[in-house]
């Protein structure tokens, strides 16, 4: 996560961990939801090709 | 994608979907949980998509996390700067601003606020402020006390953090 552009690791973050809605985030980083949902698409697409080798060798191996 | 007006649902979609909002789908827009969970009931490759996407969140939940303890110190350091230390203002901003010491108490309170919401959330998985929360006592306490100096703490946790 330390690899993404700071306001996708907070938008992430803030969704994911904290569990703050949509619009929480928003008025918490002084954007519109729909732009929260654009980072929050980045972010989890920038994370799924990163990790994607330990992704699918955790599922193969029956890690996750 | 829009949560205005009706969704043309589909595999695109779901994948759509789940890259933004993961699998949980009480985290899911109502609408777009509505209109997508005939798709999810009814189609194999809809539900590989759901599962492949829980497999991530739960990658996800591996991540490491912040450690609510330092970053509370840290957040308790800035405050204790903060109220030790004269906020540096303009004579010209201070009457802007109207009365210096209710704009002081503004300040204390927005620099708490800023520190307890940026630092309780970010802290651990930024750079800078790993490199805080690890490093030694007085270099933490000499740079939260140049935050704490300044007007503009505020706008650089704004700006450079968010």
């Amino acid at each position: 996560m330390q690899k993404l552009p700071d306001r996708q690791r907070l938008a992430l973050t803030l969704f994911h961990f904290e569990g703050l809605s949509q619009i929480e985030i928003g008025q918490i980083m002084g954007v519109s939801d729909e732009a929260i949902e654009s980072l929050l698409s980045r972010a989890r697409r920038q994370l799924k090709a990163d990790l994607k080798s330990d992704w699918e060798s955790l599922r193969n191996d029956g890690e996750l | 994608m829009t949560r205005k007006g009706l969704y043309t649902v589909g595999l695109d979609q779901l994948e759509a979907t789940l890259d933004t909002y993961g699998a949980d789908r009480t985290r899911w827009p109502a609408p777009l949980r509505h209109a997508l969970s005939g798709l999810i009931a009814g189609n194999a490759e809809a539900q590989e998509l759901l599962k492949k996407a829980e497999i991530f969140d739960r990658l996800l939940d591996k991540a490491p996390q912040y450690d609510a303890a330092r970053a509370g110190r840290l957040a308790d350091r800035i405050v204790a700067a903060a109220e030790r230390q004269p906020r540096l203002m303009t004579t010209d901003r201070r009457e802007a601003l109207g009365h210096p010491v209710l704009r002081h108490r503004h300040g204390l309170a927005a620099t708490a606020l800023a520190a307890s919401l940026v630092l309780g959330v970010i802290a651990g998985q930024s750079k800078i402020f790993n490199e805080l929360l690890v490093g030694d006592g007085a270099r933490a306490t000499s740079i939260s006390q140049q935050l704490a100096q300044t007007d503009d703490a505020d706008s650089f946790l704004d700006e450079d953090l968010l």
